[in-house]
């Protein structure tokens, strides 16, 4: 007899034998720990974010490992609207806004201390697909053309001012799409959502590495004169030394191969020094711009 | 009772119980154990499902929200969020940054605040790129997922996730499983139950056959028209009540034959149980034999019954006896005896008792045996002794008997070194007694003499008739000293002189004749007697001696005793 109660036991114990645990249940405090002081460092969305980080996110790291007293973070911004907002609301301790922004920004507390080199990049050019159709200016009248943001400089302001000089009312002749960033203005046209596409050269650089095939389907039919290339913007209350410091660390990027390697994926060869003052022919640009082509604030 | 022995009985108690228990315990056991598993296994599947939802969906948040997160856009983290508020089972999703401060969440009350339990702190310094299983409990699922960006840390997201639905899948899936454990093990019980009925019923039917049997129904039979082995069972009874009754038969006749021989033959039959000493059986002739009943024999123990001499002698034989028995020596020896039986009035029989040692069906040693009556044996025996060694008209020893007897007293004399004087008696005037009165008168006055001869000498003498009318005396056991033996001897010999010769009147019964006739006669003796001890010649010689001796008490005028001249 005995066996059979040891078994039956034994199942019964097995069928039975959960044991409570102590639910988890997390807590939450006001003040985190080891949180120290960093310089967050807003770069204008040239891409989306992912691909920004991907793109800026070793010079960022760069800058960390050169300038060990100070942490240094890279935010990007959704769009244009959210990257300006940040830097006029004086969000950003450094920034790299474009040239039109820069001019903004000096109202907002910030000032240049350096600049991406090679200005001759810093051209908007228009894209249309090559069976498009599109021969001349002209062709685009009555068309949708996109760019990536209303505020967008080389992209989109200098395009339109081209379009605007060389004969086409851009206010009236065409339909301007503002399709939120550089890669969608040149998929748009790729699609046909528009017949021609702005954008400026680095982005499409980068299109024509990822995406050959695609980018073989388009031409640059147009492009603008170049302007001073986006600066980099430091807020007035940053000490000065700390500027100087990332200053240098920028500007001696391209002496090393690894350096040039980094600035390579940003489509250019190097920082270089800049002041307030190298992005004045900016301001007068706008201010055509202003009275010529469409109100903008500068 | 104990509990373990109420259980012991209630299992050993019952075929039907047994089998019920034990198909119930079984298919109990088997469910169980098969249950268990099934539900361990759903439950391993369906937390290892909820895992990896919790898993997913944490990877799927940390994918949408990697942008937002970049931008530091709590809006677009909080959007991102807002778009999986309602997955079932979720209690809780937020994103945290590098520090654990909570970016975003669907418990927006938390937005702002910094995780400070010990999980969250060491979910922070683990920098993993991959997601973490923080918590996994029964009811909840903690899942970290980093937000990664080109390989940067730029924060967490974390799923909490309850099992409710899962558990109760599992609790639904248990209930079930319990209801039908209980209807299988009910079915399975119903089953055990139908089928031992269906066979105990036949073996109840079997029981009762047995009892009735038992109770004399002899020719009650089982068959119970089945054709399995209960059927099969029963027609082997059936059979076997057959057999029983054919020799209950047998035996009935049988034991009718020996009844009828034991209770008319006149020798008993008895059973004795050794260690008891009492009877297990007797046959009826008891009675004709003892007087007693058989119950009145069956109550006594065997020393009851006999006499104490026989008694002694034949329980010191069957003690031996027993022993070689036991020892296995005895070889199934039957043994005779002679016994003296006490009677119911008193007297005493002898019988001849035939045995044999055996066991019981207890194993306890039984004498088997045969008594019969040998009192007309022994009788005629006796008188063939008489005939033998006795004068049949004065029943004085004969001439044999005394030489036999002298032969002992000489071995006597050697070992005692006593003196012994033999004594040779002649009538001296019988003759004319027989001349004038006849024979029968001549015999009256022999056993007259022999009787008068015997009363003069002790117990231990021996006084016999030699021939016609003469009579010798042997004195034994006199004295060592020759001279006091001889006067002994000569007072013993001068008192029969003196007995012998007074008158004699003798009673003649006469045919035809109502009154007696007395014969009166005078009669004396002459005594002749030899003297011996260990250093004494032989009986020839010393007889011869005494003659001798007789003749000069005769020569010298009769009526005289005369001692040997040595």
């Amino acid at each position: 007899m005995k066996w059979h109660v040891v078994a039956l036991s034994a199942l019964l114990i097995v069928a039975c034998g959960q044991q409570q645990e102590a639910i988890y249940q997390p807590t939450f405090s006001q003040q985190g720990g080891g949180a120290s002081k960093e310089y967050i460092v807003g770069i204008l969305p040239l891409h989306n974010p992912k691909r920004l980080v991907e793109v800026y996110g070793p010079v960022i790291d760069y800058l960390n490992a050169s300038i060990p007293q100070a942490h240094f973070r890279m935010e990007a911004s959704r769009n244009y609207e959210e990257f300006e907002k940040k830097l006029y609301s004086e969000y950003f301790d450094f920034a790299m806004p474009n040239p039109y922004q820069t001019v903004r920004s000096f109202k907002h507390g910030y000032r240049v201390f350096g600049k991406m080199g090679d200005d001759e990049l810093f051209r908007g050019i228009i894209l249309v697909r090559k069976d498009g159709g599109i021969r001349k200016l002209s062709d685009l009248k009555g068309k949708k053309v996109c760019y990536p943001a209303i505020s967008a400089l080389a992209a989109t302001m200098m395009p339109q001012y081209y379009l605007h000089t060389h004969g086409i009312d851009v206010n009236r002749d065409i339909e301007n799409l503002y399709v939120g960033s550089q890669e969608s203005s040149i998929l748009s046209v790729l699609r046909g959502h528009a017949v021609a596409g702005a954008t400026w050269y680095v982005p499409w650089k980068s299109f024509q590495q990822e995406h050959p095939r695609m980018a073989a389907q388009l031409e640059v039919k147009w492009q603008t004169e170049t302007l001073p290339n986006n600066a980099w913007v430091v807020r007035r209350d940053i000490s000065p030394a700390l500027t100087k410091s990332v200053g240098k660390a920028l500007v001696g990027l391209n002496a090393t191969e690894e350096g040039r390697a980094k600035l390579a994926r940003l489509g250019i060869t190097r920082f270089e020094r800049a002041t307030d003052e190298t992005y004045t022919p900016v301001r007068q640009y706008l201010k055509v711009f202003s009275e010529t082509v469409r109100h903008i604030e500068y | 009772m104990k509990p373990g022995e109420y259980i012991s009985m209630l299992w050993r108690g019952s075929i039907r119980r047994q089998l019920m228990l034990g198909f119930a315990l079984t298919s109990l056991a088997l469910m169980l154990g098969f249950g268990y598993l099934v539900l361990e296994q759903q439950r391993k599947v369906q937390y290892q499902f909820s895992n990896e939802r919790a898993i997913s969906l944490a990877h799927a948040l940390s994918i949408s929200g990697t942008s937002w997160a970049l931008a530091n856009d709590l809006a677009g983290l909080q959007e991102v969020l807002q778009g999986f508020a309602r997955t079932t089972d979720l209690r809780r999703a937020y994103f945290l940054n590098t520090y654990g401060e909570v970016l975003a969440s669907t418990n927006p009350d938390e937005v702002g605040f910094f995780v400070t339990d010990e999980v969250s702190r060491n979910m922070l310094v683990s920098n993993s790129s991959d997601h973490l299983v923080l918590v996994n409990q029964g009811n909840l699922v903690v899942i970290a997922h980093p937000v990664l960006a080109d390989g940067r840390h730029l924060g967490w997201v974390r799923v909490e996730m309850s099992r409710d639905k899962v558990n109760a899948n599992l609790s639904a899936l248990t209930e079930m499983g319990v209801a039908f454990l209980f209807l299988a093990v009910l079915l399975v019980s119903l089953v055990a139950l139908a089928l031992a009925r269906r066979l105990t019923l036949g073996l109840s039917h079997l029981m009762q056959v047995a009892d009735d049997v038992e109770l004399g129904g002899e020719k009650r039979r089982a068959d119970v028209g089945r054709t399995d082995e209960i059927g099969a069972l029963a027609r082997h009874l059936d059979r076997m009540l057959d057999a029983l009754e054919q020799q209950q038969k047998l035996i009935r006749e049988s034991e009718a034959k020996y009844r009828f021989l034991a209770d008319n033959i006149s020798d008993v039959i008895w059973v004795l149980t050794l260690e008891t000493q009492r009877w297990s059986y007797l046959s009826p002739s008891i009675g004709k034999l003892l007087g007693y009943t058989v119950e009145e024999v069956m109550a006594q123990p065997m020393e009851q019954l006999l006499t104490a001499r026989s008694y002694i002698d034949i329980h010191g034989r069957i003690v031996e006896r027993s022993q070689l028995f036991l020892s296995g020596a005895d070889g199934k020896e039957v043994y005779t005896d002679e016994v003296e039986h006490r009677r119911s009035d008193g007297s005493t029989v002898w019988c001849e008792v035939t045995t044999r040692f055996a066991r019981n069906d207890q194993g306890e040693i039984i004498l088997l045996g045969v008594t019969r009556d040998i009192t007309e044996r022994k009788q005629a025996e006796e008188q063939i002794r008489n005939l033998a060694f006795y004068d049949p008209l004065t029943q004085l020893p004969n001439r044999r008997l005394l030489l036999d007897r002298f032969g002992l007293i000489i071995s006597t004399c050697k070992r005692s070194n006593r003196y012994a004087a033999l004594m040779f008696i002649d009538l001296d005037n019988f003759k004319p007694l027989n001349d004038e009165h006849g024979h029968d008168v001549g015999d009256l006055l022999l056993v007259e003499a022999a009787r008068r001869i015997a009363s003069c000498v002790r117990e231990v003498d021996t006084v016999a008739r030699f021939g016609g009318d003469e009579f010798v005396v042997m004195l034994s056991e006199l004295d060592t000293d020759r001279v006091l033996s001889m006067k002994q001897a000569g007072v013993v010999a001068e008192k029969i002189r003196q007995t012998l010769g007074e008158i004699y009147r003798l009673t003649v019964l006469r045919k035809g004749m109502p009154e007696p006739r007395i014969v009166e006669h005078r009669c004396t003796v002459s005594i002749g007697v030899a003297f011996f001890n260990s250093q004494e010649s032989s009986q020839d010689e010393l007889l011869r001696l005494a003659d001798a001796a007789m003749y000069r008490a005769k020569s010298s005028g009769r009526d005289q005793v005369r001692f040997t001249d040595s």
